[in-house]
């Protein structure tokens, strides 16, 4: 009973707040890309469109410890990009919680962008034109026709993106090491427990507060979801 | 027209990943074999030494029970080569499973079929006798081994003197370590294995423990020594703890110092046959050879050490 | 504000269809139709600027929308345009949706469009809340408050049912008339286009085959066969009310008509139209007969369809057209030549009030 009851442990608490803190920026990291791609998808047609589409959705298709690899080659400190932002802009990418914050975007971001690409592409391209007709801009057009009735799929996006960055795990060990404080998310903190033998309690922890973590971040989602749609449709 | 160019490209990469995976390419082992001491007089020579890589000729591969053996990951490399002599004289398959000796520990605690258990320090060995898998007598020391601090090949050796030299006292060699470490520190982070279970980063952690700079140097936790190896080849990592066994032939990292035993405990291999392996007689076949010459041989030239006037547990 | 004229001639392909046009649109009501698939809607949707043309060249008075080095844009055409589904944008409230590209300048505010609609108590709701009939209404409202320089309604009675159709057609001619606002009216419905239109255009095939006042066309050549109705409308003004006998006495160059009582004053004009089928030809006044209305006419035109039927299109006094229908044989009888004196008869329960129009 002792092991339901007592509060979270440094290591957990950690972890928690880790893995919070990652999957909020790497979701909102994501959501302007996702709605600008969906956007240039949904509502255009150019040549190399298919080869962009398949591109976006590569994180989606190959493993994620792949993409960790790819993210190391490029912007780890001795990869292609990373020394050049250290040196310019002074930003360290590798082994921080930025770094697994970017992980986490790039494997949640084809969910999110399908997510809102179908939301975009359901909204009526006649109501976008009577807009105009009576006088708006495209621009206006995007913001007080398109986006508030794609609306549902942003936050149906935002939520698939948050809970996908909640789970992150190859690409994140694989770019950013497990190291505690750091990048020592829940997923990784899991992981250092069940190698650990004799940790099972602790790993028996971590999974239950993995669950709880998810199913409170399902019910809030369901929840905004609900209000949104009945905000944009009256249903 | 446009699926048929998709269609075009998917063979193209298909068929190029098929010829990457029977390519392999390994120089660091052939570094090794050249590297060859002067033979004995009953021990083959090194002519004589079947290549590692070869398929063997007379002996029927497959035939054969299948032995085990759970290695930690810094004597997996070594430990394949001495696999494959014995294999070419013996109708065995031998199998070797690494990860960290903590990792392995554990899977073998759950299940996990073993015959044979090499751990990088004694700790897990006598693990699995507490858990009554492993026989009072049935496990010893096999090696010992030396804690490295390395550097990418390339890199700037770090200085052993502290930023604001002003005293002119004599700095001891546990001073010129810790600078060492902490100007390390300051260009990057140092590699070292997983400090709470996994021996070398045990070993890495007594050490910056001794040193009182456990809470400044900024480390990167890997998931065994070979990996801890990979981040600082790759340059990723601007130092790392690894075994001194791990630098034998590494043209991609450059030593900077060898840590002295007294930071740390003793590094002892401990080599434990499991009570219920499946290929128990054979097992222990295979114990014995190893503690054979060429066996030896090969061991040392990997950097190893002998246990010397080490005692039976 | 003043209207102009809408001046375009273009050519378009898409896929198999070819369209091709040249038009002109001036104040009132320029009422668009056809068959299925003649190109009105793409006619409409091209004004619009919801597709390009290949060549040629729109201007509506000064501006140019398009010709070969520009295009402008939908959302600088200040154009109305609503379609047969009402496209209300469903985020948004009634006021919201009415307001969304509201013109501060207008001569007129959101109360005087809301009342005008009827629509002032629907404001505060969803557009799901509203039926079809308001939300097309809603839909008009929002195109006029923009202040175009011309409404482009395409079909937008369609589809609902004769009551609501009876209350929004008269709100159309207010649209014209109390907002001095040029309409493009494109429709199917005869109904609407003997009630609505001032000037008519008929298309077929992507091509105009007819274009100019409604009397014109209807009996010109392209008339009956191109629309399948047969029939003239003709101006009157209101005479005076009959109350005891339910009957209204309108008063032509070439005689009165007697209809069914309508609302308007004396002095009032009014449109009406009178089928072909319900003119009967005499050659001599008759005196004792139940027809009332008598109109003296010349023949104009005597044309030969496929037997049994023979249509007459015939002169009256101040040059308004009539179509008469008669047999082969009445014409043989009655010696039927173009030039002669006839007297034409009509029911007067021929004259439906539902067709009357109602120029202010």
């Amino acid at each position: 009973m002792d092991f339901w009851l007592t509060s979270l442990t440094p290591f957990e608490s950690e972890a928690l707040r880790l893995s919070f803190k990652v999957a909020l920026w790497a979701t909102l990291a994501s959501l302007p890309f996702a709605i600008g791609f969906a956007w240039l998808l949904a509502r255009h047609d150019f040549w190399g469109k298919s080869i962009l589409n398949a591109l976006l959705h590569l994180p989606l298709v190959v493993p994620p410890v792949v993409v960790g690899y790819g993210l190391l080659v490029l912007f780890g400190q001795n990869g292609a990009l990373g020394p050049f932002l250290q040196d310019v802009f002074g930003i360290t990418i590798a082994f921080t919680w930025r770094g697994a914050a970017i992980a986490a975007a790039v494997i949640a971001f084809p969910l999110m962008l399908r997510a809102i690409r179908l939301s975009m592409e359901a909204v009526d391209p006649r109501l976008e034109f009577v807009a105009r007709s009576l006088g708006a801009s495209r621009l206006r057009v995007l913001a007080t026709v398109t986006l508030p009735l794609t609306l549902p799929g942003i936050v149906a996006g935002l939520s698939l993106a948050f809970a996908r960055s909640l789970g992150e795990f190859g690409a994140t060990i694989t770019f950013v090491a497990n190291i505690p404080g750091e990048t020592r998310t829940l997923p990784l903190a899991l992981y250092t427990a069940i190698n650990t033998p004799g940790a099972e309690t602790e790993a028996g922890r971590i999974v239950v507060i993995s669950i709880l973590l998810a199913l409170m971040a399902l019910g809030l989602s369901e929840l905004a979801a609900r209000r949104v749609t009945r905000a944009v449709h009256g249903i | 027209m446009t699926h048929r160019i998709w269609i075009v490209l998917a063979l193209v990469l298909a068929i190029a990943l098929f010829a990457i995976s029977l390519w392999q390419i390994d120089p660091q082992r052939e570094a090794i074999r050249a590297q060859a001491a002067n033979p004995q007089e009953d021990a083959p020579t090194i002519a004589e030494l079947p290549d590692p890589h070869a398929v063997p000729q007379n002996v029927p591969v497959g035939d054969g029970p299948d032995i085990r053996i759970f290695a930690a990951s810094s004597i997996a490399p070594v430990l394949e080569d001495i696999a494959n002599v014995y294999e070419s004289n013996h109708a065995v398959d031998i199998t070797i499973i690494t990860a960290a000796s903590s990792a392995l520990a554990r899977q073998i605690e759950h299940g996990a079929p073993a015959d044979l258990f090499i751990s990088a320090n004694r700790q897990w060995g006598h693990y699995l006798v507490d858990k009554g898998l492993v026989a009072d007598h049935e496990h010893k020391a096999l090696l010992t081994n030396r804690l490295a601090l390395v550097i990418p090949a390339g890199a700037e050796q770090p200085s052993d003197v502290p930023d604001l030299h002003l005293t002119i006292d004599e700095l001891t060699e546990n001073d010129r370590l810790k600078n060492q470490i902490l100007h390390l520190s300051n260009r990057g982070r140092i590699a070292i294995c997983e400090p709470t279970a996994v021996p070398c980063g045990i070993y890495a952690r007594q050490t910056l423990e001794a040193l009182g700079i456990w809470d400044q140097a900024r480390i990167l936790p890997a998931a065994n020594a070979q990996a801890t190896l990979a981040w600082v080849e790759r340059g990723e990592a601007a130092g790392a703890f690894v075994y001194a066994s791990e630098t034998t032939g590494n043209d991609k990292v450059q030593l900077v110092l060898l840590v002295p035993d007294a930071l740390h405990d003793a590094i002892i291999y401990e080599i434990s046959t499991l009570k219920d392996g499946p290929a128990h007689n054979e097992a222990l076949a295979f114990l014995a050879f190893l503690d054979s010459a060429p066996a030896q041989r090969l061991l040392i030239m990997a950097g190893f050490l002998p246990p010397n006037g080490l005692m039976e547990p | 504000m003043a209207s102009e004229t809408l001046t375009l001639d273009i050519a378009l392909q898409q896929g198999d269809f070819s369209l091709q046009a040249t038009l002109d649109i001036g104040p009132g009501i320029t009422v668009l139709t056809g068959p299925s698939g003649a190109g009105k809607s793409t006619l409409a949707g091209v004004i619009a600027g919801a597709t390009r043309p290949d060549s040629g060249n729109i201007s509506l008075g000064k501006t140019i929308f398009f010709n070969a080095s520009t295009w402008l844009p939908p959302q600088r055409r200040k154009l109305g345009y609503v379609l047969q589904d009402s496209l209300l944008f469903p985020h948004l409230s009634i006021r919201s949706n009415l307001l969304y590209g509201h013109d501060k300048a207008a001569p007129f505010s959101l109360d005087d469009v809301a009342s005008t609609l009827d629509i002032t108590d629907l404001l505060d709701r969803s557009p799901h809340q509203l039926s079809g009939g308001e939300r097309r209404r809603v839909a008009l409202g929002r195109a006029i408050l923009t202040n175009p320089s011309l409404l482009i309604l395409d079909e937008p009675l369609a589809n609902l049912d004769a009551p609501r159709r009876a209350a929004i057609l008269p709100m159309v001619e207010q649209l014209r008339d109390r907002f001095d606002l040029p309409i493009l009216y494109v429709t199917h419905s005869w109904d609407e286009i003997i009630r609505l239109a001032d000037t008519l255009v008929l298309m077929e095939n992507g091509r105009i085959t007819a274009q100019g006042p409604l009397a014109d066309v209807l009996t010109g050549q392209a008339g009956p066969a191109a629309m399948g109705i047969d029939g003239a409308v003709i101006e009157a003004q209101v005479s005076e009310h009959l109350p005891e006998a339910g009957l209204t006495k309108l008063e032509t160059a070439s005689g009165p008509l007697f209809i069914s009582q309508i609302s308007e004053a004396p002095k009032n004009q009014v449109r009406l139209f009178i089928n072909a089928g319900d003119v009967a030809l005499a050659l001599a006044r008759p005196d004792d007969i139940s027809v009332q209305n008598i109109l003296s006419a010349t023949v104009e035109a005597i044309d030969p369809q496929t037997p049994p039927v023979v249509h007459i299109l015939l002169r009256l006094a101040d040059g308004q057209a009539l179509r008469a229908r008669i047999t082969p044989r009445a014409v043989a009888v009655l010696n039927l030549q173009p030039g002669l004196h006839v007297h034409a008869l009509v029911k007067s329960v021929a004259l439906d009030r539902d067709l009357v129009h109602h120029p202010v």
